[in-house]
């Protein structure tokens, strides 16, 4: 008699556990936490860290900007580029004030993949501001790379805004080669890579995000890093 | 009446330090351990919370005892941004409609000390998403207190089966 209704309560529990863990995790998302990267997107404001996370979780980019404030749930994502079959977790997009390195700390040691966005352009015009942002920056992330116990997660510096460069513009895509050789070796770009681990850790690569194909070249430009 | 919350904005001209004010304090930008320990808070609920509310712009996340709502000011950046303002704060299920109140008029005394203002359809879609918060935790009350029930209906249940069973044998 007893015995009979500890089986029903114990299906009663087991059924309710059941559906809440289904409502919780659909099978891709057993997929991607099984096989996805974790991203941290971290730079400055005004880099185009929200422009690039709307397009690795939607395949779009905004039809209209917003300052980041509190930090957005981006969520998980699985698209196909190219020949790239890309699988991206839920992750944050942050604030880029100076106020957020503690919430970039947050997401940096959580990341399998760290992309540091910066104003490409505007290092390349010698805005001394922008330098000594994205040298404060960098000295963080550096100390996080020293102190974290964890396997370094891949990191790349993304300069974005290369549009509005001149010479990027009239740079034919055979030659872009040695547009992105010509900009790492800016001083502050040197100093950004050592910071960064040196040259073998930190990637660099250079792009626009005016446009979707902009975009989607550049992010194709990045993925195939991280599959090589 | 500013005292319970938290408020932050980010510069119009994106390079100036953003405007934080935490219970009632302009937090200056020297200020790093304040400030980022009110991201962090603002942080906790986004990652932990549930976003309950969006509309034109406005969005509420809260979590059992916190909430985080962006509303859009007036001005845009100067780059064209929408440039939100942030206000996270304590709520409490079981009290009144003062405590929303409170977070308005105080959303609005921020958003004037930063030079910026909320439009009147802002401010009520604001008002509209404390209703919805107030929806949800008067449903999660609902739900515990039923929860609460059905346990103890079960356990009456299998006490009285046990006596039926011991005096059987």
């Amino acid at each position: 008699m007893v015995l009979p209704l500890l089986a029903w309560v114990g299906i009663g529990v087991g059924a309710l556990l059941g559906t809440m863990l289904a409502v919780t995790l659909s099978w891709d998302d057993i997929l991607i936490k099984l096989q996805g990267k974790r991203l941290a997107v971290l730079g400055a404001r005004g880099v185009g860290k929200t422009h690039l996370v709307k397009f690795l979780t939607t395949g779009s980019i905004p039809a209209e900007y917003k300052q980041t404030v509190a930090s957005e749930k981006a969520s998980s994502h699985r698209f196909q580029l190219k020949d790239l079959d890309l699988k991206v977790k839920e992750f944050l997009d942050v604030s880029g004030d100076k106020a957020a390195y503690s919430e970039w700390k947050d997401r940096y040691n959580e990341a399998n993949i760290v992309f540091y966005l910066l104003r490409a352009d505007r290092l390349i015009a010698g805005d001394r501001k922008v330098e000594a942002r994205v040298r404060d920056d960098l000295r963080h992330i550096g100390d996080w790379l020293e102190s974290s116990e964890k396997p370094r997660p891949r990191f790349f510096i993304i300069g974005t805004h290369c549009d509005l460069d001149a010479e990027f513009r009239s740079t034919s895509v055979d030659k872009i080669g040695d547009y992105v050789d010509k900009f790492r070796r800016l001083p502050i770009v040197t100093e950004l890579v050592a910071r960064g681990g040196g040259a073998q850790h930190a990637k660099v690569v250079l792009g626009s995000m005016k446009t979707v194909e902009d975009t989607e070249a550049l992010v194709y430009q990045v993925f195939k890093q991280v599959a090589s | 009446m500013t005292g319970k919350f938290i408020f932050w904005a980010q510069a119009l001209d994106n390079s100036s330090p953003d405007h934080f004010d935490a219970h009632g304090r302009a937090l200056e930008p020297d200020d790093a351990v304040q400030r980022q320990q009110a991201v962090s808070c603002v942080s906790r609920v986004i990652k932990n919370g549930k976003r309950l509310f969006e509309q034109s712009g406005v969005l509420l996340t809260a979590d059992a005892g916190h909430f985080v709502v962006e509303v859009p000011s007036a001005q845009r950046d100067s780059v064209g941004r929408i440039a939100p303002i942030v206000c996270y704060g304590e709520y409490d299920a079981a009290a009144g409609d003062a405590q929303w109140e409170l977070a308005l008029v105080a959303l609005d005394d921020f958003a004037k000390r930063i030079g910026r203002n909320i439009q009147p359809e802002h401010f009520e879609t604001a008002r509209a998403s404390f209703e919805a918060l107030k929806k949800k935790s008067s449903k999660t009350k609902l739900t515990l207190v039923v929860g609460v029930c059905a346990f103890l209906i079960l356990v009456i249940v299998y006490v009285l089966a046990l006596k039926k069973w011991q005096t059987a044998y």
